[in-house]
């Protein structure tokens, strides 16, 4: 190998940066004196300088064509679109619970309106107390009837003593209505439910039907010269006759398979109520089972 | 992208992590030099050259992460932009005339070597830069590259820069040359 060969390697091995320490310091000794190998290490160094330059402007040509302002306006973008998610979300959130709020109260009120009508329904049955006769009882129960949440006396109706009774002509009509609210509609449901499919005088396996859930007994007492503890009972409207008011009565309402069938219930007795268009006398229910029975439904109720 | 995945893929020789890292810290980084004096063109330049810095000790296989990938890189940044502002700082003071002639004739000199690189054509450029800078080994240029063997990326890469040595050689006048 001659001193050039030698020398060029060296270089070689210089700038691939595998000479040991002795080779290299004997190299750059060699430089100090030898002008033509000075003249290529500077060669060498140019060419390699410039060939890592040239990639170094190669990857940075690179990353000048990536759109920085559109990678962070995407960026941008989707931080907006974000938030703007996150208030839709909220928007949405808030409406929907104000709007449940609103709801609820509308609910609450109608509930607490709904209350408030029982209430003064409920106070509308309190029978009033005036200076009752002699011969009067005392109120014990309020006046209901199965099944009817409400009943309502009418204004004009006045207590009317025994005296009044002795009267030779009807002097004073009292109606009272019973009302009974509009079947909620899962009533629907049970459409299929008929009157025969109650058992007779059996009121464990009496069964709601919707005509009765609607039925509206209208009563009206009379006071008459005539009739006295009398009644007639025709297309819904029943008529007692006699002094009802000093104590409170109850309309008892079965069904059963022959059809629905009305009780009075008065002074712990309790009587039939049949249709008929005559005006007949009260009689008492003497059954003593059906007696239990129609105990047991007040009693429930 | 994990830093411990970026940083393998730079050792893969990946160029798309180097864009992730380009695009995922170029705010932080260049507010750093605009923050100190400097340009948007001077930050984007600071913080390209230290993502290259980054990109070349990451593929010679020795760099060890004792923190995050954007901490480092933040530290090249400061440092290059340190010596960019030293570096302005000493050309206010010194006389330019002198350096503006030795730039002048080194830029013509390195500028006939850009030429002559382009001129070898682009499989023997690939060879050279990716020896003398990414610092691949003759096995990886010979996989990167498709070669049958170490051999013979060893072999192409002989020729290739011996045509370039020509080529430049050729082109250097001797007055060029000897200056």
């Amino acid at each position: 190998m001659t001193d050039n060969q030698k020398y060029q390697n060296l270089l070689d091995g210089f700038f691939e940066g595998t000479l040991s320490t002795s080779e290299e310091t004997a190299l750059m000794k060699r430089m100090e004196t030898d002008v033509d190998l000075k003249s290529e290490f500077d060669f060498q160094k140019d060419i390699i300088a410039t060939i890592r330059e040239t990639r170094k402007l190669e990857l940075k040509n690179r990353l000048d064509n990536i759109d920085i302002k559109w990678y962070h306006n995407i960026s941008n973008t989707w931080k907006v679109a974000a938030t703007a998610t996150i208030i839709t979300v909220a928007a949405l959130t808030a409406y929907y619970f104000i709007d449940m709020q609103e709801t609820l109260n509308t609910r609450i009120d109608l509930a607490q309106s709904e209350i408030l009508n029982k209430a003064i329904e409920t106070k509308t049955t309190d029978i009033p107390k005036k200076p009752l006769a002699s011969n009067t009882e005392e109120i014990k129960e309020p006046i209901v009837e199965r099944r009817t949440p409400a009943i309502r006396v009418s204004e004009d109706s006045e207590i009317v003593n025994n005296d009044a009774v002795t009267q030779p002509a009807i002097e004073t009509e009292q109606t009272v209505e019973v009302f009974v609210p509009d079947v909620i509609e899962e009533f629907e449901e049970v459409d299929n439910i008929k009157l025969e499919d109650a058992t007779s005088g059996d009121i464990n396996t009496m069964t709601p039907s919707r005509e009765d859930l609607h039925s509206s007994v209208e009563i009206n007492t009379v006071l008459h010269k005539k009739y006295n503890f009398h009644y007639n009972f025709s297309h819904g409207r029943l008529t007692l006759y006699g002094n009802f008011e000093d104590v409170p009565y109850e309309i008892i309402e079965i069904n059963s398979a022959s059809g629905k069938r009305f009780y009075l219930n008065y002074k712990d007795n309790f009587y039939n109520i049949i249709n008929t268009n005559t005006i007949i006398p009260l009689e008492p229910v003497t059954n003593e089972s059906l007696i239990n029975e129609l105990k047991i439904v007040k009693e429930n109720k | 992208m994990k830093d411990s995945e970026v940083l393998a893929r730079i050792k893969e020789g990946d160029e798309s992590a180097l864009d992730f890292l380009y695009k995922k810290y170029y705010r932080m980084m260049t507010k750093l030099v605009i923050t100190n004096s400097g340009t948007e063109d001077e930050a984007r330049d600071i913080y390209q050259d230290a993502l290259i810095v980054f990109w070349e000790k990451a593929k010679k296989g020795n760099l060890v992460l004792t923190s995050k990938i954007s901490t480092f890189i933040y530290s090249i940044c400061l440092n290059l932009w340190r010596k960019e502002l030293e570096r302005k700082s000493r050309l206010s003071s010194e006389e330019k005339d002198d350096i503006e002639f030795i730039d002048i004739e080194k830029k013509e000199r390195i500028q006939i070597i850009r030429n002559c690189i382009n001129e070898l054509g682009e499989t023997c450029k690939r060879i050279l830069m990716y020896y003398y800078f990414d610092g691949l080994s003759m096995s990886d240029i010979a996989e990167k590259l498709g070669y049958a063997n170490t051999d013979t990326a060893k072999t192409k890469k002989y020729k290739c820069k011996k045509r370039l040595d020509e080529l430049v050689k050729a082109k250097y006048t001797e007055s060029d040359f000897m200056d």
